[in-house]
């Protein structure tokens, strides 16, 4: 009987996935959500960042691990550095975690715990908005500049306006794939770091206006950048007044997203995140997920708007602009005010500010079923 | 007969002609706004000095012309019992260029406190001010943001004054989500990054140098500008709009000359400065500096025999300013945020009591502090103990009767009220003079 449930879930995956292939982003309608009362450290969690089987997220009262249906809680008391904990990654080799706080950045290695200052390392500040583990070096991006710390010689480079291409040392965000590390600044736009050259690339709006975007397609929206997330070639990057990609493959075209010409639930964006040629985007109006070639976009919101997000949700269905259909949500995200995205396999976890919530391809493929 | 016929009503036209001309030439004309009916103005920006407005009849969008939203949770956090209602200043009060900003804000603060508490303060608990220091080091402010936020708990944060500090403490304030009203940063980026937690109740630089602008170039006619100024984010920030208006209003791009900033020691040298100055040969400089490096270079002009009348930003409008600067001073122009000599009582009652308790003139940031600090205190008053509700009553204040006067909120939460000018007359600072035709 096992054996028939399994592959019977076997085949509606299947067949959500080949029809996925022709609608790219998948609509989850199956979600659920967690909150303190489940056992996270808190409601508001600032980040998410799934290894293997394990979920960890920061929040405002510490770290949280989700493993086995079981959540733990690591805080000061710990060993944490802060209890605000902006951002975090997971190295894939070591398993190491590395939690960029508002007082300093914690590695959690094999459960001890090890805190780096701007008073006891090269930590740039202590207030440390992104993190991301390239190879075997650990990059953040602080209110005063980007780091890298080279764990295996235990030596920090610190970049600033004095040797990167940026203005304000406003890092927001920092993002590794494919051989570039990618920052988001406040106030400068994106930076790409090459590892094979060792060189900086800088990214800004070319109208250089902040009250204006001039034209849509022209570059980077706005130098207001929260995130910047590179896949297959494509570098896409958030700020809070829309959004945009570069493809830095053949075409070296940029594109600009907005709220009133696509399907963007806001253009307000805390976060972004890629996979493949999939875009997250978290605002503070909902969750919107799009393809790249397609240009179509999932955006899941209150029905009423983002201020009832404890009455109906639903999914929006958009291409090129066009809303062509709604899908109701039995169950909504834990709220509207989207902070961050991981994926685990084929489920999406969502960091909101008041829970944190997954979405699930199997259990959506079982309710198609 | 015909030809005396048409002479008539030649004459009888050409006066016509010559008394609408009169007529025209008494009223001046302001700088108009958007032609384009679906354009809005922001920032008070005459459609002439719209960005791009001689190429591009309308950008692909505007920002910070919506009121900025904030949409998420936490209105219904019930309000806790708490011992007193704490409120953060975060400002130079010590080890910093900057404390000649920094102290009367605070000041200021401490009277509005002080007044609102001998009122009952908060349905009878009273306010607490926690004061922490902004050292002027990079990054420092976001972590007292930090602790102000989660160690203190205050329920929101007056400061703070330099642009590149204010703008790493807005982040974390965005994060830990308490609103920050600012009363002394006149960087006009400050807002403009869409954070729904940040308010000013002052005008910044963009208004004033619109205002330098128009008089410079259409009221005084100069056409060879040169800007002097600070080599910080305060300077650069400043005159960036001088820079795009001079362009914008056909006039060449103003020749620009730095100094360097160095802790809070002033070298009043300057030479390198005033012998670039004296080869550009202006006839109008544009200043943009603190008060006390902003007297030595005007007072260094003047002893190398320029007379070239000079036109400053607000920092400069200070005692010590023209202590230093003495007879060098005299006839030099300032943009000011408000007029500090308007007859409004409250404001008289407040600079008397200001100068009984320290001895000095209340500044424009001991003025504007008291009335962000008010602003603070009715927001609580009436939204009770949770930041997203006093918040949202900060962003429903439109308009704000205080004692610099009525502060007009825009859709980005910044004063744009009309700013002023002030002119050193004999020894003083005489406001509303010159008697500019357009403010912004």
């Amino acid at each position: 009987m096992k054996r028939i449930r399994f592959l019977l879930t076997a085949l509606c995956i299947l067949a959500v996935g080949a029809q996925a292939e022709e609608k790219l982003p998948r609509v989850y309608t199956e979600w659920e959500s967690f909150h303190a009362s489940d056992g996270l450290p808190a409601d508001k969690v600032f980040c998410v960042a799934v290894d293997r089987d394990r979920v960890w997220v920061g929040t405002d009262h510490g770290v949280g691990l989700f493993e086995g249906g079981e959540w733990t809680t690591y805080t000061t008391e710990d060993g944490l550095a802060y209890d605000a904990v902006l951002s975090i990654a997971v190295d894939p080799e070591t398993r190491d975690v590395w939690a960029g706080t508002m007082g300093g950045l914690t590695q959690i290695s094999s459960g001890r715990f090890r805190n780096f200052t701007q008073f006891n390392s090269g930590l740039p500040n202590d207030v440390v908005f992104g993190v991301a583990v390239e190879n075997q070096n650990v990059w953040v991006a602080t209110t005063t500049g980007e780091g890298r710390y080279r764990v295996r010689e235990d030596r920090w480079d610190m970049f600033t306006p004095e040797n990167a291409p940026q203005h304000e040392p406003w890092g927001y965000s920092v993002d590794y794939a494919d051989g570039k590390v990618w920052a988001a600044l406040w106030g400068g736009g994106a930076l790409e770091f090459d590892l094979e050259t060792e060189k900086w690339q800088a990214y800004r709006d070319p109208d250089g206006e902040m009250e204006i975007d001039l034209f849509r397609d022209d570059g980077i929206i706005h130098v207001i950048t929260t995130a910047v997330s590179y896949r297959e070639g494509i570098m896409w990057a958030s700020t809070y007044f829309g959004m945009s990609s570069y493809d830095r493959n053949d075409s070296r075209r940029w594109r600009g997203y907005m709220d009133h010409d696509t399907g963007l639930a806001s253009n307000f964006i805390n976060f972004i995140k890629a996979r493949k040629r999939v875009a997250w985007a978290c605002t503070d109006k909902g969750l919107s997920a799009v393809h790249y070639d397609s240009n179509r976009w999932v955006t899941y919101a209150p029905v009423s708007g983002p201020m009832d997000y404890e009455g109906d949700w639903e999914a929006r269905v958009f291409l090129e602009g066009e809303l062509l259909k709604t899908v109701p949500l039995e169950h909504g995200l834990a709220n509207n005010f989207i902070l961050g995205v991981d994926f685990q396999e084929d489920d999406v976890w969502v960091a909101t500010s008041k829970g944190l919530s997954r979405g699930s391809l199997k259990r959506t493929a079982m309710k198609s079923e | 007969m015909k030809s005396k016929h048409s002479l008539a009503i030649l004459v009888a036209t050409l006066m016509a002609a010559l008394l609408v001309g009169a007529i025209f030439a008494g009223a001046e004309k302001a700088p108009a706004v958007s032609d384009v009916d679906t354009l809005k103005v922001y920032g008070n920006t005459p459609e002439e000095l719209r960005p791009f407005s001689s190429f591009v009849r309308k950008p692909y969008k505007q920002f910070f012309v919506e009121p900025l939203a904030f949409t998420g949770p936490g209105r219904d956090k019930p309000e806790p019992k708490v011992e007193t209602v704490k409120l953060g200043i975060l400002a130079p009060i010590e080890r910093s260029h900057e404390t000649y900003i920094g102290g009367p804000m605070l000041w200021g603060t401490q009277m509005a406190i002080e007044e609102a508490n001998a009122q009952g303060g908060y349905k009878g608990t009273p306010f607490e001010l926690v004061v922490r220091n902004d050292t002027g080091l990079w990054g420092a402010s976001a972590n007292e943001i930090a602790t102000l936020s989660y160690q203190d708990s205050v329920w929101a944060i007056v400061g703070s004054v330099d642009g590149a500090n204010t703008h790493i403490a807005i982040r974390v304030a965005l994060k830990t989500e308490v609103p920050m009203m600012n009363v002394g940063d006149t960087d006009p980026t400050l807002v403009e990054t869409k954070i729904p937690w940040v308010f000013r109740n002052i005008a910044d630089d963009r208004q004033m140098v619109y205002t330098i602008a128009y008089h410079v170039y259409r009221e005084r006619d100069f056409k060879r500008v040169a800007i002097l100024r600070a080599d910080n984010r305060y300077g650069r920030f400043g005159v960036g709009e001088f820079k795009a208006s001079s362009v914008r209003l056909k006039r060449p791009a103003p020749i620009e000359i730095n100094y360097e900033i160095a802790y809070n020691q002033v070298n009043p040298d300057f030479t390198v400065q005033i012998e670039r100055l004296k080869r550009v040969k202006p006839d109008a400089v544009v200043l943009w500096a603190d008060m006390e490096a902003g007297a030595h270079l005007v007072k260094r002009m003047r002893e190398e025999g320029m007379d070239t009348p000079v036109f400053a930003c607000d920092r400069v409008v200070h005692p010590r300013f023209l202590e230093i600067a003495g007879e060098a001073a005299e006839g030099m122009v300032a943009a000011y945020p408000y007029n500090p000599d308007a007859d409004i009582p409250e404001l008289k009652r407040f600079k008397k009591e200001f100068r009984e308790r320290h001895g000095s003139e209340a500044s424009v940031y001991a003025t504007h502090a008291y009335d962000g600090t008010w602003m603070l205190i009715e927001a609580i008053r009436e939204a009770g103990l949770n930041r997203y509700r006093i918040r949202d009553a900060l962003a429903a204040m439109k308009r704000y009767e205080g004692i610099t006067g009525e502060i007009i909120m825009d859709e980005a939460y910044s004063d744009r009220g009309p700013t002023t000018m002030t002119t050193v007359q004999r020894g003083r600072f005489v406001f509303n003079q010159p008697e500019v035709k357009v403010r912004f």
